[in-house]
């Protein structure tokens, strides 16, 4: 299910950065794990494996039904400012801060329901994105090792995507 | 002819960008209306002429699903074409919404020009 998941998001994610943002995507693995140095002991890299001074945004959606668990996604704030002058065919110095986060929370809205349209998910519905700015120093570490996700590099910046669902008791399991 | 478009996606970003795509593509677009929700769409079908409704289907308040079966009970509005543009890609959903009466389905992300070209068609039916 992780690996499907995982490929699907790939799919999802580089169509969409294509077909309306007008950018590209590269897949790699997602950061996790400490940190091989003294220093370092007991932390793990941060998410998405960079950070920028300017925070990030964080969207997170949920999944209900049948299928349940959450997605979220989180990209430095000058490339979700980017992003969305591109979506929008404006210049960033344009933009609102509302723009920007209503900017992000479209693009994962896009990919969840991309993500996870198809037979399986019939009966599983998502909540509309809840959006909001990270500052630097609230950026947690790398993630645990049982959640599943994809880091993509998007014009030398990294959107992280992680994903927790599970099938619920409502119905039999499929695996 | 140019159309009076309502477009209503609880996302402001949306909804410029698909009003963007109809000018793009070459639509003949009239008037332009933005509601964030059904509610508040139903609310602006009763002070202006709309000729074409575009909706998303996961919206706060009134959904898709709701503002559909609200307009199909209503005799003034319910012969305006509905489009359904959205990013879920769920077929009972998507059925569900062609049983209340919509012309056509586009899921998110999509071209402009696909955008120009499912309104074209529709409307032009809509008048042989």
């Amino acid at each position: 299910m992780s690996e499907d998941l995982r490929q699907r998001a790939i799919t999802a994610v580089s169509h969409i950065l294509e077909t309306m943002y007008y950018t590209s995507a590269e897949p790699q693995e997602p950061s996790r794990g400490p940190h091989s140095s003294e220093e370092g002991k007991g932390k793990t890299l941060p998410e998405g494996g960079e950070t920028s001074s300017l925070g990030n945004i964080r969207s997170e959606i949920r999944v209900q039904g049948k299928w349940a668990g959450q997605i979220l996604f989180s990209l430095p704030y000058p490339l979700a400012r980017r992003l969305t002058a591109n979506f929008l065919g404006v210049e960033e110095g344009d933009l609102s801060e509302d723009q920007i986060l209503d900017g992000a929370g479209e693009f994962a809205n896009m990919v969840a329901g991309n993500l996870f349209s198809g037979e399986q998910w019939e009966d599983s519905q998502f909540t509309i994105p809840d959006v909001g700015r990270i500052a630097p120093s609230d950026l947690p570490m790398g993630r645990p090792e049982s959640e599943t996700g994809v880091d993509f590099h998007v014009e030398d910046q990294i959107i992280s995507l992680k994903f927790q669902v599970a099938r619920t008791l409502r119905d039999e399991p499929r695996f | 002819m140019a159309y009076n478009v309502l477009i209503v996606d609880d996302s402001q970003t949306m909804r410029t960008v698909i009003r963007k795509a109809m000018v793009l593509s070459g639509f003949d677009l009239g008037e332009c209306w933005e509601a964030g929700d059904g509610q508040e769409a139903l609310n602006l079908l009763d002070r202006h002429w709309v000729d074409l409704i575009l909706t998303d289907l996961n919206m706060p308040r009134m959904n898709g699903l709701e503002m559909l079966n609200e307009l199909k009970k209503d005799e003034f509005h319910r012969h305006i074409p509905v489009v359904l543009i959205t990013t879920d890609g769920n077929e009972k959903r998507i059925q569900e919404a062609f049983a209340l009466g919509i012309k056509g389905y586009l899921q998110k992300p999509f071209h402009p020009e696909a955008v120009g070209n499912l309104l074209s068609k529709i409307m032009e039916k809509g008048h042989e």
